[in-house]
């Protein structure tokens, strides 16, 4: 029985993952807030393994890595590299050692987004020579990296609803 | 921390970590297979959500503002009617055909496919975006891609039913062009500092030049990747570079890339892939100079 429970919630967090990934990349769907829009892909995943045994955590963190690297063009596995790991990670820490609260969530997702999108901004922008590297990085990816933030609470409630109700 | 670092979980970790350094190295260069695979899966959810939110987007109009469009297509349908004679055997195409058919009428030689905007990532840095056609439909790699309003950019990735947009507000992206009245070259790129506002940059310009604000802008034709002589914008400004004084101009694209949402792939046209007879001489005497200076 409880193993019915776990595969209905796992088939329920794909689901989410895929049509937030489709609607994160609907064309001027999602407003733009000081030129950045955020990544919904992302934050899902941070949460899920906050709620989700290690190897769970592992798996859902390689696919949101994907989908993001996938919508993003280039190079496949960057971001799912980090997010693979970040999730892990994220998994032991809260399941052993800090309890689950949203606080520690907004602060675990502020630590991963800021890491994770400014290592994409000096591989894929500054190792790129685009120039004018602060004017980009304060215009763009610090809206970007907040709005991302700013998700998080609406992923934390949604798939901690999920951790708790679809189990035994 | 031992629980962390033993067990099946950290090995799978590990596992996955180096089957994703492999992929980074395999992708580096070209990533079409893993775009692919998940393009197959997630493009039928996507045209769907796109055009879910289209029809939402058209019922917000008033009952007047309908009215006026329905009026205006009516009489559109007429004229369309009284000029093409074969107007009924075309009738189920899309509406978008209507709008490369003034450019097809100038360049016969254009194989004009329209597609539509389905994807656009918040992570793209220089508003590059997904159409929803790919090689089944004839697209390939560096094909230029337009609106009835000018150039857009071209083709950057290509799998089979999707393909990748790089815009002229790229830095990535050089695009060959003439002012349309003095006939001054440059090169078309796009730049960091000017891409949040829709403009791009033209470089390369001859210190002699005879440019004004307002010139429009056209392709070259030069290199065999865009035609000649598609708009792209109008010159905004003309100053001097700031590193190496050299005069730039800065170009007002006429389509609002930011935001378009429907384009057109040329697919092939005359010279396509051919560099014209002016470059590729003067590509010869290069090299002959090169030959007789050794």
């Amino acid at each position: 029985m409880e193993r019915r429970f776990r595969i209905f919630r796992y088939i329920i967090y794909s689901t989410e993952l895929l049509v937030l990934f489709v609607i994160q990349g609907i064309p001027n769907f999602i407003p733009e807030l000081f030129g950045g829009k955020p990544s919904l892909v992302i934050p899902v995943v941070l949460t899920i393994s906050m709620f989700e045994p290690k190897l769970t955590a592992l798996w859902f963190g390689l696919a949101g890595g994907l989908l993001t690297d996938i919508s993003n063009g280039g190079v496949i596995g960057f971001f799912a590299i980090i997010m693979t790991v970040c999730c892990y990670f994220i998994s032991y820490l809260t399941n052993e050692l800090i309890r689950t609260r949203l606080s520690v969530a907004m602060v675990i997702s502020f630590i991963v987004v800021a890491m994770a999108l400014s290592l994409h901004f000096l591989f894929f922008y500054v190792m790129c020579g685009y120039g004018n590297n602060g004017y980009f990085f304060v215009n763009h990816y610090i809206s970007r990296i907040l709005y991302t933030i700013a998700l998080t609470p609406i992923a934390y409630y949604v798939n901690k609803v999920l951790a708790l109700r679809v189990s035994l | 921390m031992k629980n962390l670092f033993s067990g099946k979980s950290f090995k799978v970790l590990l596992g996955a970590i180096s089957v994703l350094l492999i992929l980074v190295i395999v992708t580096a260069g070209n990533s079409s297979f893993g775009t692919y695979i998940v393009n197959l899966f997630t493009m039928p959810m996507q045209k769907t959500a796109v055009n879910a939110v289209d029809s939402a987007k058209d019922t917000q109009k008033s009952a007047e503002e309908l009215q006026e469009e329905v009026n205006s297509l009516e009489e559109e349908n007429r004229k369309l009617r009284d000029m093409l004679v074969d107007y009924y055997d075309i009738k189920g195409q899309n509406e978008q055909f209507k709008k490369y058919y003034n450019l097809k009428e100038e360049n016969p030689d254009y194989d004009i496919l329209p597609a539509t905007v389905i994807r656009r990532d918040p992570n793209e840095n220089f508003y590059g975006f997904y159409i929803d056609k790919g090689t089944i439909d004839g697209v390939e790699l560096h094909d230029p891609v337009v609106t009835e309003n000018g150039l857009v950019g071209m083709v950057c990735e290509v799998d089979a039913t999707t393909c990748k947009v790089r815009t002229i507000l790229s830095p990535d992206i050089q695009v060959g062009v003439l002012n349309s009245r003095t006939s001054d070259s440059g090169i078309v790129t796009g730049s960091s500092k000017y891409a949040d506002d829709n403009l791009s940059l033209m470089t390369k310009i001859p210190a002699q030049h005879a440019m004004q604000e307002g010139d429009i802008i056209v392709t070259s034709g030069l290199g065999g990747i865009f035609p000649e002589k598609i708009r792209i914008g109008e010159i905004k400004e003309i100053k001097l570079d700031e590193y190496d004084s050299q005069p730039m101009a800065i170009i007002k694209p006429y389509e609002n890339i930011r935001e378009v949402n429907s384009v057109a792939v040329i697919t092939n046209y005359l010279e396509k892939g051919t560099i014209s007879k002016s470059e590729s001489s003067k590509e010869n005497s290069k090299q002959e100079s090169t030959a007789s200076k050794q």
